[in-house]
């Protein structure tokens, strides 16, 4: 019973409950989430792009300024993983199965359904799509997931405090940390990464469905969908048990090694110079319009296309962040942070634009220079977009073979991470919870998943994720503002007194 | 310490308010006051305005202290300021007359632009908080153990060189004190060990300066927070009656922007409140002022 701390019962009767009204009551929960996620979208949109661009912000001068050189660790530790291994798993947990998803469905789906101000199929709103999906799952993302990471791994592993979003706020509310704020700030990180998670599982699980329906002829049906959610549970709860060291690290760099076969054959096998062209021609127009985008709420066109992605996307990771956060911080240990923040910031923003590059712009060309319309097939259904594509390449077949292998691995190193990582969060920040809770959380997940599938609540659920986004913004910028303060005591007293 | 005085006037200023101040200035130990009106029109009458400064000035040899007067034009801050050098005067005090956030914000501040101009001490005595408290001595404040008559100072130290510039200050005969509060409020430290080390090494620091007081009752109070917004807070909780502030040379890198402590305090103390330069910058002005005049 040591273990059974108040985050962890409270958060675990949350989980259940609106898991069981999802399963029981799907319309109710459907209709009660789509009213609030409605009501913050619409009402807080502008805050959370202020949000994003004020994170975007904190991190460069994170980067550039005099906190850089204070290191995630004692002053003589040395980092924990090399850097390949580092970068596979900051890019295995921070986008992973999302950007296979999208990598495909996202610019097509603007391209077809830009903007009112738009025409929709134009090279204009071709460009436009491409830019977007860049800025989408470029900076900003992972700026959000630095500001949670940077905090938990100096307050852990600087400070020497417990691995909980908590122990970022003792310098604003000191001993308040172990109290009802405290509690409440953890509690809300384990369900927002419970839902998040669960939520991601669920369309991991049909996209995978829908590539060996494609390859093998496996029918895609509910069935199939649970058979592969309960495979992918019973591998990434073995990998869980593994621990950080073995299987999440193993997983993470087979993953990329695989994810980079994949970009290379369709970059090679695909139109080349058009990816190549577009890589850059989107580069120069997401660099130099970056501002612009990040502030772009159009009041005048109407708000409706940047509240359903923009905005849902800054929300979406923000209820990512304390998952990814942890995660990262724990295996960031040692680098400084001008390290971490430049090689977090940078290095998986630009893997995403290449790889937005070569699969969106492969599916651009086919429909821009090719005449085949597939943008209809993909805006229809998201899941299937990418097997759609590479049904048109030569070698189609280890293809889509290699595309749902690359999908189960990051499936189960997003499952295997967010187990470990909420065990942690509701074993007082333990960097090595019971198995027990490890495997529970894991069930819980995945019947969460598979329950709300079934019931048709996924969604529903998913909107839970953005509406527990909403108090975590606020959460982060009080974190921002929290390090600040704790990083310019020790440059200002701690520092000069040694 | 405080022999000389220099008292601007508005002019606006009520006879009660004057008395209260020229008592509480003798309090201070102040024999001697210059008045100084500084007309910002330069088409006001000058017998007029001479006339009433004159007519103010006798309120204050009503309490025997010996009066001079002086009348300018031009910015009030900065010919307050360099009056205030010119005669070598100790100290510049203020009436207070209370003006909302819109009222600084649209027409300024004199008080705050002298704080942050002056290079001699400045006094800003604030009106009563309960009835009889209208002046240093009488009155308790909110706070604890404060009696009816005993002048309660609270010193709000960062331990930093404003120490040396303060304490002289706070040895009587210079201020009558009865009771001294050594008042310290720090930024939390980032972890648990770190505050507990903080907070030890604060409270060493708070001894250290409470044996160099020889003021009849010393407390000290160790606080964590940030001082812009907890000195005020304590010095009333403390029953405070004058909050003692040291004002750096060189303040934070945002202090332009967002205004320094010692200016915050000014408005933010239900007590009086005496801001302490460091003497570096007087000793710079002093300089100056004498190449000027060579």
């Amino acid at each position: 019973m040591k273990h059974l701390n108040p985050v962890f019962i409270i958060s675990l009767s949350i989980v259940l409950a609106l898991v069981a009204l999802g399963a029981l009551a799907p319309d109710l929960l459907d209709s009660s989430s789509a009213l609030v996620h409605g009501f913050i979208l619409e009402r807080f949109g502008f805050a959370y792009l202020l949000a994003g661009i004020a994170f975007l912000g904190f991190c460069l001068v994170m980067a550039i300024g005099p906190y850089g050189k204070l290191k995630l660790g004692a002053d003589e530790e040395k980092p924990q993983y090399g850097y390949f291994g580092w970068f596979s798993m900051l890019f295995a947990a921070g986008m992973g199965i999302g950007l296979i998803f999208w990598g495909v469905a996202e610019p097509l789906s603007h391209y077809i359904a830009p903007p009112a101000y738009l025409e929709s199929g134009t090279p204009e709103s071709a460009a436009f799509a491409m830019r977007y999906s860049f800025f989408h799952w470029g900076l900003h993302p992972w700026a959000i997931y630095i500001v949670m990471s940077l905090s938990l791994a100096y307050f852990s592993f600087r400070r020497g405090m417990p691995p909980l979003i908590s122990s970022c706020f003792y310098p604003l509310i000191g001993d308040h940390i172990y109290g009802f704020v405290g509690k409440s700030i953890d509690i809300l990180a384990v369900f927002a990464t419970v839902f998040g998670v669960a939520t991601s599982l669920g369309l991991g699980a049909l996209q995978i469905g829908g590539g060996l329906s494609q390859v093998f002829g496996i029918p895609s049906g509910m069935t199939t969908t649970l058979i592969i959610i309960v495979v992918v549970t019973i591998l990434y709860l073995i990998s869980s048990m593994t621990g950080l060291d073995k299987g999440i690290q193993i997983l993470s760099r087979t993953n990329v090694f695989i994810a980079l076969i994949l970009l290379a054959a369709v970059a090679i096998l695909g139109p080349t110079n058009f990816i190549l062209d577009v890589f850059t021609d989107t580069l120069g127009a997401y660099l130099s319009q970056l501002l612009p985008m990040s502030l772009t709420t159009a009041p005048f066109e109407g708000f409706d296309w940047i509240n359903s992605w923009t905005v849902f996307y800054w929300a979406w990771w923000i209820s990512w962040s304390p998952f990814v956060g942890l995660f990262v911080a724990g295996i960031s240990r040692g680098r400084t942070v001008r390290e971490f923040v430049l090689g977090a910031l940078l290095v998986p923003a630009l893997l995403a634009f290449v790889w937005f590059s070569v699969f969106g712009g492969a599916a651009l060309h086919m429909e821009l220079r090719q005449g085949v319309d597939i943008a209809s097939g993909a805006v229809a259904d998201s899941s299937g977009a990418l097997f759609v594509v590479l049904g048109a390449f030569p070698l189609s077949g280890v293809l889509s073979i290699l595309a749902v292998l690359l999908l189960s691995v990051f499936f189960i190193t997003s499952a295997d991470s967010a187990t470990f990582v909420l065990a942690m969060m509701t074993s007082r920040g333990s960097f090595s919870p019971p198995a027990a809770k490890r495997i529970g959380w894991g069930v819980v997940q995945s019947s969460a998943a598979a329950v709300l599938l079934l019931s048709g609540g996924l969604e529903a659920l998913q909107r839970m994720a953005i509406v527990a986004a909403l108090p975590f913004m606020f959460v982060m910028l009080f974190m921002m503002r929290s390090l600040l303060r704790a990083m310019s005591y020790e440059l200002r007293y701690e520092r000069n007194s040694n | 310490m405080l022999k000389t005085a220099l008292v601007p006037l508005s002019l606006r200023e009520s006879r009660a308010a004057l008395s209260a101040l020229a008592r509480e200035l003798k309090i201070m130990g102040t024999r001697e006051l210059t008045l100084l009106h500084i007309a910002s029109s330069p088409a006001s009458s000058t017998e007029a305005l001479s006339s009433k400064i004159q007519d103010r000035a006798a309120i204050f040899e009503e309490e025997g202290l010996i009066v001079e007067t002086v009348l300018r034009k031009g910015s009030p801050a900065l010919e307050l300021t360099r009056t205030a050098r010119d005669l070598g005067t100790d100290y510049i005090a203020f009436s207070w007359k209370r003006k909302s956030w819109l009222q600084r914000t649209l027409i300024g501040s004199t008080t705050q632009d002298s704080i942050r101009l002056s290079d001699r001490p400045v006094y800003i005595r604030k009106g009563a908080v309960r009835g009889p408290a209208a002046s240093l001595r009488g009155g308790a404040g909110s706070g604890q153990a404060a009696h009816e008559d005993s002048l309660v100072v609270v010193y709000a130290t960062d331990f930093g060189a404003t120490d040396a510039a303060v304490m002289p200050f706070l040895h009587r005969p210079n201020i009558p004190i009865d009771r001294l509060v050594l008042l310290h409020v720090g930024p939390r430290a980032p972890d648990p060990m770190a505050e507990s080390r903080r907070l030890a090494a604060a409270e060493a620091n708070l001894k250290r300066l409470a044996s160099e007081c020889n003021v009849p009752a010393v407390a000290t109070r160790n606080v964590a927070g940030a001082p812009k917004q907890k000195i005020a807070r304590e010095a009333a909780r403390l029953g405070a009656r004058l909050v003692v502030l040291g004002k750096r040379d060189a303040p934070g890198r945002f202090a332009g922007v967002l205004g320094s402590t010692a200016g915050a305090l000014a408005f933010q103390s239900r007590a009086s409140v005496l801001i302490v330069p460091p003497p570096s910058s007087r000793r710079a002005a002093d300089e100056k002022s004498q190449e000027q005049h060579s």
